[in-house]
């Protein structure tokens, strides 16, 4: 949750780059936070830069900003904007299983036996319906 | 302690939890499974679709905990529980990670007490980011040189080999292993650059050892690593049989590593 003095510390920002240095996704991908950064300050809006997908949120940049912007927050505010619209194919599967389950990444055959195996219960909302009743509801909610 | 398994350790590698209940039991400590878990969800994900979703989740897994502490052994549960917790106004130590838990509140003489089987292994410790990082949340060790891991292989007997790329993340999180396929993979190529020769990657995360395990085939010129989770190590110290860690699941394991395993260090028991 990006509070509104985070935003507005962005504009102490200096334009220094450590951000984009300190990113492994700006090395192949066409994002650059020091801009979107950048359009902030000139605009007064955050932009919706589709860019900020390709950030994998590994907060090199936040940890080394020398004024202390919150900069992969701003990424998720940027990213939650755009999801209003459209939710990016690539995340699909994962938010349906979450849905439909309650588990992002159920198991298959194979890790079903291979727990069995070592002798592990399966105590997860999946194979409890009450509980997953409560899931529903959580999604019916929000969504 | 309840413990919370999140979705990639059960469903993808489960003997990392078995490691993680065996060595519990090992070091005295009372753990039981968290009932009724759902996803936890993971921030990148989730919090990048809709934040109140991701939170009301979180805070119902977070619920079912009652008034004990919530183990995880993954780095998004860890982030995602503490950073629900904290915006719900939760207070103290609540939630924990496996890996500062074990350094922080068990400390290394009592792990190095229990151990059978010393490992002489060479390793490269991968922290992950979301385990330190960002440093105002998390607050468990540096986020730039952080040491827990490190110190946790060698009191079992590993060599941590230092590497220059140890903190840079695996490619795989903020959905970008789900959602951008080649470009997850070329973070992970920059940081397996100059990787050192060793017998295997340790790692605190599921999803970063999924990554190491199922992508570094995809890197060119590159002999696969193996890589496994610190705690499937420890539990082989502890003396659990290497056919119960869960090797199976495991696409990037060899016979060398697992005879090093098995055979452990008999000088220094
Ligand atoms: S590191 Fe901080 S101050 Fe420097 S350019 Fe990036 S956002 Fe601006
Ligand atoms: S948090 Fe995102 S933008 Fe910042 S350095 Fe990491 S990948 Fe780049």
């Amino acid at each position: 949750m990006l509070k509104d003095e985070e935003i507005v510390r962005s504009k102490s920002c200096i334009q220094c780059g450590t951000c984009v240095a300190s990113c492994y996704s700006s090395r192949d991908t066409a994002l650059s936070v020091r801009k979107i950064i950048n359009d902030f300050i000139k605009t007064g809006k955050i932009p919706e830069d589709e860019t900020a997908l390709y950030c994998s949120t590994c907060y090199s940049c936040q940890e080394r900003c020398p004024r202390g912007i919150q900069i992969t927050e701003i990424l998720f505010h940027i990213r939650r904007r755009l999801a209003e619209r459209e939710i990016p194919e690539g995340l699909m599967p994962f938010y349906n299983s979450l849905k439909r389950y309650g588990i992002g990444v159920p198991p298959e055959e194979q890790h079903l036996k291979l727990r069995e195996k070592l002798g592990l219960e399966n105590y997860s909302v999946q194979f409890r319906k009450e509980d997953m009743k409560e899931i529903r509801e959580i999604f019916r909610r929000l969504k | 302690m309840v413990f919370f398994p999140g979705c990639v350790i059960p469903n993808r590698y489960p003997g990392v939890e078995k490691a993680v209940f065996f060595t519990m039991e090992k070091l005295g400590i009372k753990l039981k499974p968290l009932e009724g878990y759902s996803c936890c969800p993971p921030p990148g994900i989730m919090r990048s679709i809709n934040e109140e979703l991701w939170y009301e989740l979180a805070v119902r897994n977070i619920g079912l905990s009652g008034d004990l502490e919530v183990l995880t052994a993954c780095n998004g549960c860890f982030s995602t529980l503490q950073d629900a917790y904290s915006i719900s106004g939760g207070k103290g130590n609540k939630i924990r990670h496996y890996a500062e838990f074990l350094f922080r509140d068990v400390g290394l003489e009592k792990i190095r007490e229990k151990v059978k089987k010393f490992l002489p292994l060479r390793v490269a410790v991968h922290y992950g980011c979301h385990l330190v990082r960002s440093s105002t949340y998390r607050n468990v060790d540096s986020p730039e040189n952080p040491v827990m891991i490190d110190r946790l292989v060698e009191t079992i007997g590993c060599e941590s080999v230092y590497y220059r790329t140890r903190m840079v993340c695996c490619g795989a999180g903020g959905g970008v292993g789900a959602g951008f396929r080649d470009l997850s993979l070329k973070i992970l190529r920059r940081k397996m650059e100059n990787f050192p020769n060793v017998d295997c990657i340790v790692v605190v995360c599921p999803l970063c050892l999924r990554q190491f395990d199922t992508r570094q085939k995809d890197l060119d010129s590159h002999r696969p690593i193996p890589v496994l989770h610190y705690a499937q190590l420890l539990a082989v110290a502890f003396g659990l049989d290497v056919d119960q860690i869960g090797l199976e699941a495991h696409s990037t394991m060899n016979d060398d590593l697992i005879n090093k395993l098995i055979k452990g260090d008999a000088e220094e028991v």
